[in-house]
């Protein structure tokens, strides 16, 4: 065990992969740099080093830079899946997506469906979500929601680097095609890391603080800022629990509905654009299933409908914030 | 605020068992206190009046942060205000650099990799702690550290447990043993004093029984090897993938339920989640535990003729080995059964085990 960043972590989780499974596979633009060139070679290892160091391992037939082509990617990668590899496909910004949505969402999201149940799609999309970066309203986005809504897809939206490691290395060994969301603000946060090969299952949602007043639900980085104001408001004695989601698809409704019971006051906190995200489908969930348990209206806190702002004074305002969620709950309270 | 076990860099106060104005006795609980692992109530080092709780509840505040004041009972305010402020001014909590957990080594033992941990050296007598099914050398930290100052202790991760190598392929008693002696005998024990707990009480009792010339004391805490009946919380430990399946089989375990928190069950599930444990533990159950939904070891008939100076301890509301295995044994056994404790009365009555096992001695 020992400590490691978000960054590490998922690069351990892969490597370790690779060695142990020769059918899994890396590609996507610049997952190295300079194939085919004179140039540095493994000069990238992706927009964020993520995967630095997989190309001088594994070569050049493991780890493929590919053209800047999304839907080449995902194309190449369900194909390579449902024909016996397991596929690791690094989209970069989920912005990008829009260009290959029918390869995720009619192609490897319903093989298993669409054959009987007689194929199987191991492919893992890496993908980077959020604000934060000054990167204006283009690579800026979270989206995770518009995935969620499909059946086939799994969802998973790590806030810590222990969890990124045992929850990646679930999704390249589980057998459905798994979004995996990494959040571009979180890639030098520490954590305690075994050295090991584990594994998260998807559905479980994590208790990271326990609390009796108020339940703060959330998923990705906004996670951190839920513990940080549970611990902030501990002094003014409120005491409150943080119910980190881990994946969206399977959603852990267990865990959502006894968070609930616990405390009867929900703020559910989500980075994404409010209109049909996690916080109103969790909502909804909580409403229907559990509204006897509530003692106030289920709270969310989410930016507002509009684009994610280039300015950097604007963007600080869009996202929720640490003093967001403490009036919020203080209103709630009262 | 006290440190209980290497792991431990926090912790945080979940209830005082006393009032400010109380008097309290030297080793007397007056506080409840909670780690990552284990909620606990705390001995105090030194008898005085509870002049005053220094933290709140719930909050967390790193190992040797002030929690609270005992004094003379007509001590001045100013005087106790004077001292948290001066306290607080001096106090740097310990460095994160990991110094302590550097204190567990590693052996290689018929060629796997055995974690273990020593405490204390340059005293007489030898303490070796083995732990049970699916715990780790950590189950040892309300006992290995306090005996630490009079005896040379140590205690191990099993095969396929803790820090120590899971790929194992073999898991019989004899084995599990030969690791155990072995490792007494690369550290050149001699004459120890060996501490076991359930199917770690069942590797000591076989230990002694092969090598009374190592073994000079036992002293086993609801072992394996006495009777038939045991519970199916050892399938059900290895079963269970999520917290919502493993938090009611923990609970087994304890007297009192509430010790299992979530972080623990956390705690457990990052050990289980590691590839191999569960091929491990599987082997283990098969080759030593289990046997037709009944215990397949048994060594009970062998106690008699057992050279070693033994001592059993067994909690009263254990509900994963029955209590009643302590009862129909022959008289070289001196027997302890304490109320209020389950299965792992070495942490439930930790102060009650210490004293047996340094009486043992």
């Amino acid at each position: 065990m020992s400590k490691k960043t978000f960054r590490e972590s998922i690069n351990e989780a892969i490597k370790q992969e690779m060695r142990r499974d020769e059918n899994v596979i890396v590609l996507g633009e610049d997952v190295a740099g300079g194939a085919g060139t004179k140039g540095d070679q493994d000069a990238w290892g992706g927009p964020m080093a993520v995967t630095k160091g997989l190309a001088p391992e594994f070569g050049r037939e493991r780890v493929i830079d590919t053209p800047i082509t999304e839907s080449a990617i995902i194309g190449t990668a369900a194909g390579a899946a449902l024909t016996g590899l397991r596929p690791i496909a690094d989209l970069m910004f989920v912005d990008f997506m829009g260009v290959c949505f029918d390869q995720i969402f009619n192609q490897a999201g319903k093989f298993r469906y669409m054959f009987g149940g007689k194929a199987v799609t191991p492919l893992t999309i890496r993908t980077m979500y959020g604000g934060g970066l000054r990167a204006a309203s283009q690579h800026s986005q979270c989206l995770y929601p518009i995935f969620t809504h499909i059946p086939g897809l799994k969802v998973v939206i790590p806030s810590n680097p222990y969890d990124a490691k045992g929850l990646f290395v679930q999704a390249v060994r589980d057998d459905d095609p798994v979004v995996f969301f990494e959040h571009k603000m979180m890639y030098d946060d520490e954590g305690e890391v075994p050295d090991e090969l584990y594994t998260i299952p998807f559905g479980e949602a994590n208790f990271t603080r326990e609390g009796k007043d108020v339940t703060l639900i959330s998923m990705g980085r906004t996670v951190n800022l839920c513990n940080q104001v549970a611990d902030e408001i501990k002094k003014d004695n409120i005491s409150c629990s943080v119910l980190d989601l881990r994946t969206l698809s399977p959603l852990d409704e267990d865990s959502i509905l006894e968070a609930v019971d616990e405390t009867g006051r929900v703020v559910i906190v989500d980075e994404s654009y409010p209109r049909c995200n996690v916080a109103t489908d969790i909502s909804a969930l909580i409403s229907d299933k559990a509204f006897s348990s509530l003692k106030a209206p289920i709270k969310m806190i989410t930016p507002p409908h509009t684009p994610v702002p280039f300015s950097p004074a604007l963007e600080d305002l869009y996202l929720p914030s640490a003093d967001n969620i403490k009036k919020t709950i203080s209103n709630i309270l009262n | 605020m006290p440190k209980w076990g290497l792991a431990m860099k926090e912790g945080s106060v979940t209830s005082w068992l006393k009032n400010e104005g109380d008097k309290i006795n030297k080793g007397e609980t007056f506080v409840e206190i909670e780690t990552e692992k284990v909620v606990n109530e705390f001995e105090s080092p030194e008898e005085g009046i509870l002049l005053k709780k220094v933290i709140e509840n719930d909050i967390k505040v790193p190992v040797g942060s002030l929690i609270a004041i005992l004094g003379n009972e007509n001590t001045d305010t100013n005087e106790i205000e004077k001292f948290v402020e001066d306290f607080q001014s001096n106090f740097t909590p310990p460095s994160d650099d990991e110094e302590d957990s550097n204190l567990e080594k590693i052996i290689q033992i018929k060629d796997i990799d055995i974690n273990y941990l020593q405490l204390g050296e340059n005293n007489s007598k030898n303490i070796v702690f083995v732990h049970g099914f699916g715990g780790d050398l950590n189950n040892w930290m309300f006992n290995q550290e306090e005996l630490s100052s009079s005896f040379n202790t140590f205690s191990i991760d099993l095969p396929g447990h803790g820090k120590s190598s899971k790929n194992i392929d073999q898991g019989s008693l004899e084995y599990l043993s030969d690791i155990v002696n072995d490792f007494c005998n690369q550290n050149n024990l001699e004459k120890i004093c060996l501490v076991g707990h359930s199917l770690g009480g069942g590797i000591c009792l076989n230990i002694a029984l092969a090598n009374s010339e190592l073994v000079e004391s036992l002293v086993l805490v609801s072992p394996i090897g006495l009777g038939k009946e045991i519970d199916n919380y050892v399938e059900e430990f290895i079963k269970s993938e999520s917290r919502r399946d493993l938090k009611p089989q923990l609970e087994k375990l304890y007297f009192n339920k509430e010790l299992i928190t979530r972080d623990l069950v956390n705690e457990v599930l990052k050990f289980k989640r590691l590839d191999g444990v569960e091929k491990a533990l599987q082997i283990i159950k098969d080759e030593t535990l289990i046997e037709n939904n009944n215990q397949k070891t048994f060594l009970g008939n062998k106690i008699e003729t057992l050279k070693s100076k033994i001592s059993i301890i067994w909690g009263e509301n254990d509900e994963i080995i029955p209590n009643s295995h302590i009862k129909e044994l022959p008289s070289n056994v001196e027997t302890h059964i304490f109320k209020e404790s389950g299965h792992m009365s070495h942490i439930e009555k930790s102060k009650e085990v210490n004293e047996i096992i340094v009486k043992s001695n």
